[in-house]
């Protein structure tokens, strides 16, 4: 084994240990308060991660003393200590605006370096006083510095900003590098500046890609011209920007310039193959971008590429709109493409075929109904259903029969959709086919939901079937026809010995406003199926007798977690009197989704009521509840005091939470 | 089924949260919040078979509900990139038959199959293509071989077993091997039962320790592109589950992105003429590893 490589010693098992045991210490001192904070600043400077991450988050929670601010402001100089130079960063930034004076203080600082990372701190904090205090150091006599006053200032700045910086850019004497970090700056801030201010600039190179996404911004149709030279003979990046930059800037023009800067375009077809080599990007606003503007070029044998490229990111839709934008003529080419592209790409280019194309291309989709990847056939089959006319019903008998469930489910769905066109035609071919005994469960769901009549007693009779399958999509088109429908027939199926056919029975009785169907609900919480029950209780939500809510009381402390949701649910619905109790358990279920559900009950309790409930599930263990507890709070405006919201900031680890008490923390100083 | 509108819903943050959660829980394939737009865009048309007007019914379905597991069959296989085609990453393909095999035989008894096992194999491109190569390889004269190929999604499995395939899955495919191991039919093109006979298939789920218990060990285990998808705990017990299937002495080939580095230090790092690939060293007792 002398060959043998061996890529990660493993670190000593001692070395492991003393870790954890600092480790520990940390988390040991992070509950001791303010007296362990000198320590906790040694931890600081820990050579593991994991104990300078724990003292960092210790220490963030410490009061933000001015002898704490100053020892981290002063951790910032320690350049030999990189760990302890970013942990220290990282309290500071979380402490956020308290601590700008103190990181104000350190700007005097002679240590040019100390001075950058100050810098890159305030710009990171961004708040009013730290945008101030980065202004008053942008004529700071180091370049290094001056340009990360300028690069914090276009992460944190706003109008007053611009203005400086277009001062700034003004004035000559200005270096390139300089130059650079106020352009990116102004970029990165939105500004808008006149082609006046950036025409100077254009012929700069080393500032193309600062000055691309202005020129985008601008306006101006003058743009246009450098915007496309270097999307057709810039560098890769440059391209890039110029590409997304384009694309802003066509949307900020009036109808005429944009025709004109579109014809400018599209004047050249050649540019195409470059804008085309932009789909690659890993960038999905430069693919969004490429795909908007390579459309414009109306080729459409573009739009295998475009829609290839988009198929797999977040610009899904970008794509599909852009090659919506081309019209039916992509059709014929997306169609001999769809074999050589994989499976996402597959189902977009039959999305984009669903809207644009006509009957014509059904006997295509029917082939690839057949293909081997079910998603893809799927998709093929629903667009049958959208495109296809009578002369598709057969072959979409057949895949409804097909061994796949979900093609045999797409295909009942084609069906209907087909039958929304024509209505006897369809329907009349399935009730052929049942009268002359092939039931089969797709076909009396598709008679279900074409809802005639006159197929009503064939579904009817169906609910007898001996395939638990038949009867359960026979209750379930009894969905279709409400009230019309047996209820005494449903009523008897909840003693059906399949439970999912009695599950769905419970459903479909849930329609019924009668007496009769309630005490067949009610007899159904008894069930021994959860599921069975949990229809049971929502059915009952339209039932207010005595027995009905007692049942929905006692299920909405179930611990099964369907019949609590499904009992909670009603209760909502009903809104009887004393639902603050049954929340006050409830929300104390196991299942957070349970106590999410709790608190719905909310929005039917009085005022007082709610504020107490949901003031209380801002501190819940599940974060759901106290997610779902801060947005009721939010929807019944009810103002909680500022000290409480306060304290549920400090101690709340999740943003999604955090965002939702801050504006709760708005309504309430509003209204203070 | 439900015959619902095919409206477009959007996911809030909430649920997004639930619903990956979930998925991870089910099968340790995690997404960050970047892929909230693909995740919803993906789920979306389920909304309307089951009738939902939302996503928090669609994760009660998949949290509670009666056929759960078949609805996660459903939500993995439109979730994951099941891209594969043939001789994907043919280089390594080429280093197990040149390289790899004969260590192994080297090291087997004689007269012992030798077995290979596609973890996360999607279609099934990936254990044809070895079949295929076994057929040419020198390495594999006189050997008996057993593949198999897992995945977690019945739905690529069935697709896997058909043998039947798209264009799209011959991107690295020589005309040569095209023309003698497969039959145009019509838009497709169909794998000879020759080499579609030597491979077998199962529905595996790679978190699932009870599942994995039933396997024997092998020789060979290729799990390439799969672990990308891993949140860091799942990740760490494939490891380790793929150290105690292996044999001593036999090999983990990952995808040309991947590596164990910060991972396990229970493997050798085995470098090859072209690759590098993972070994479990000689003597190691099977079990847990370290």
């Amino acid at each position: 084994m002398t060959d043998t490589v061996r890529r990660r010693p493993a670190p000593g098992a001692g070395d492991r240990r003393q870790d954890e045991i600092r480790y520990q210490t940390v988390l040991e001192l992070s509950r001791q308060g303010a007296d362990a904070v000198p320590q906790l600043l040694v931890a600081l400077g820990d050579g593991s991660w994991r104990v300078r991450r724990a003292a960092a988050t210790a220490l963030a929670a410490q009061p933000a003393s001015t002898s704490l601010l100053a020892a981290l402001t002063a951790r910032l100089a320690v350049a030999d200590n990189p760990g302890m130079r970013s942990a220290a960063a990282e309290v500071l930034l979380g402490i956020g605006d308290v601590a700008v004076a103190a990181l104000a203080a350190g700007l005097a600082s002679a240590d040019v370096d100390f001075r950058k990372v100050v810098v890159e701190v305030l710009g990171g904090i961004g708040t009013k006083a730290a945008v101030a205090a980065l202004l008053r150091d942008i004529d700071d006599q180091d370049d290094n510095v001056r340009s990360a006053v300028v690069e914090a200032l276009g992460r944190a700045g706003g109008g007053e900003t611009i203005e400086l910086l277009r001062a700034r850019l003004r004035v000559g004497g200005v270096d390139l590098l300089q130059r650079v970090y106020l352009l990116d700056a102004l970029g990165r801030l939105g500004a808008r500046l006149p082609w006046a201010e950036l025409s100077p600039w254009v012929e700069q190179a080393p500032l193309a890609r600062a000055l691309l996404p202005l020129l985008g911004a601008s306006g101006d149709r003058r743009a246009a011209a450098v915007l496309i030279e270097y999307l057709e003979r810039g560098a890769t990046v440059s391209r890039q920007i110029a590409v997304v930059s384009f694309a802003a800037l066509i949307d900020s023009l009036g109808a005429a310039e944009r025709a004109a800067v579109v014809a400018e375009m599209v004047a050249r077809p050649g540019r195409l193959p470059a804008v085309l080599k932009l789909l690659q990007s890993n960038d999905d606003k430069v693919v969004a971008a490429a795909a908007r503007i390579a459309a414009l070029f109306d080729d459409p044998g573009a739009a295998p590429k475009i829609l290839e490229a988009c198929a797999q990111g977040t610009t899904a839709d970008a794509g599909l709109r852009a090659v919506l934008s081309l019209g039916p003529k992509v059709v014929a080419p997306l169609l001999a493409a769809i074999d050589a592209v994989d499976i996402e790409a597959r189902v977009l280019f039959l999305e984009a075929v669903e809207i644009l194309g006509d009957a014509g291309v059904v006997p295509t989709l029917l082939e690839l109904a057949a293909g081997p990847e079910t998603r893809a056939t799927e998709t093929a089959v629903r667009v049958v259903g959208s495109l296809g006319g009578v002369e598709s019903i057969e072959a979409l008998l057949g895949l409804a029969k097909s061994g796949d469930k979900e093609i045999r489910q797409a295909a009942v769905m084609a069906l209907v959709a087909i039958g929304g066109r024509h209505l006897e035609i369809v329907a009349e071919r399935l009730r052929r086919l049942v009268a002359g005994g092939e039931v089969l469960p797709g076909w009396i769901t598709a008679l279900g939901a074409l809802g005639r009549d006159r197929d009503r007693e064939l579904v009817i009779g169906a609910v007898h079937h001996g395939d638990p399958d038949v009867r359960q999509a026979a209750i379930e088109a009894a969905l279709a026809y409400g009230r019309d429908f047996p209820e005494e027939i449903l009523a008897f199926s909840l003693s059906d010995e399949q439970p999912r056919v009695r599950s769905s029975a419970a459903r479909a009785l849930a329609a019924f406003p009668t007496s009769s169907a309630a005490r067949a609900l009610f007899a159904a919480t008894k069930d021994p199926d959860d599921f069975v029950v949990a229809e049971a209780l929502r059915g009952l939500g339209r039932s207010s007798t005595p027995e009905a809510v007692g049942a929905l009381r006692e299920g909405a402390l179930s611990s099964s977690s369907p019949i609590a949701i499904a009992a909670i649910h009603s209760l909502v619905r009903l809104n009887p009197p004393g639902l603050a109790s049954v929340a006050a358990r409830a929300v104390q279920h196991a299942d957070p989704e349970v106590a999410h559900e709790a608190v719905e009950l909310a929005l039917r309790m009085s005022a007082s009521e709610a504020s107490e409930f949901l003031t209380g599930c801002l501190s819940h263990r599940f974060w759901v509840v106290r997610s779902a507890a801060a947005e009721a709070l939010l929807t019944r405006r009810i103002r909680v005091p500022a000290a409480r919201l306060e304290e549920c900031l400090q101690r709340e680890p999740e943003a999604m939470i955090r965002t939702a008490l801050q504006r709760l923390l708005l309504v309430s100083e509003a209204g203070a | 089924m439900t015959l619902g509108t095919g409206r477009a819903v959007s996911m809030t943050d909430e649920e997004f949260r639930l619903i990956r959660d979930l998925i991870c829980d089910y099968c340790g394939i995690y997404f960050t919040e970047s892929f909230k737009f693909l995740i919803e865009r993906r789920l979306q048309p389920r909304l309307p078979v089951f009738g939902f007007v939302g996503f928090r019914d669609y994760y009660r379905l998949i949290k509670y509900g009666r056929d759960r597991e078949l609805e996660f069959d459903e939500i993995v296989e439109r979730v994951t990139t099941n891209e594969t085609y043939f001789f994907r990453e043919a280089y390594q393909l080429n280093a197990l038959m040149d390289e790899v095999l004969p260590l192994v035989k080297e090291g087997g008894r004689s007269g012992r199959r030798l077995r290979i096992w596609s973890a996360g194999c999607s279609t099934g491109e990936e254990p044809y293509s070895v079949a295929m190569m076994l057929e040419d390889a020198s390495a594999a004269r006189g050997l008996a071989f057993d593949i198999f190929g897992n995945d977690i999604s019945r739905k690529v499995l069935r697709t896997a077993r058909a043998g039947v395939y798209t264009q799209a899955s011959f991107r690295a495919t020589s005309k040569e091997m095209l023309a003698r191991h497969f039959v145009a039919d019509g838009r497709t093109y169909r794998l000879a039962d020759r080499i579609r006979n030597q491979v077998s298939f199962g529905h595996l789920n790679l978190v699932d320790g009870s599942a994995l218990a039933l396997l024997a060990p092998v020789d060979v285990i290729l799990c390439r592109n799969v672990m990308i998808y891993f949140d860091p705990a799942s990740r760490q017990r494939l490891i380790e589950t793929f150290h105690r299937k292996l044999r001593p002495g036999g090999f983990l080939l990952l995808g040309h992105a991947e590596s164990l580095i910060n991972e396990s230090t229970a493997f050798e790092l085995w470098p090859l003429k072209n690759d590098m690939v993972y070994r479990k060293p000689e003597g190691s007792a099977p079990g847990p590893t370290p």
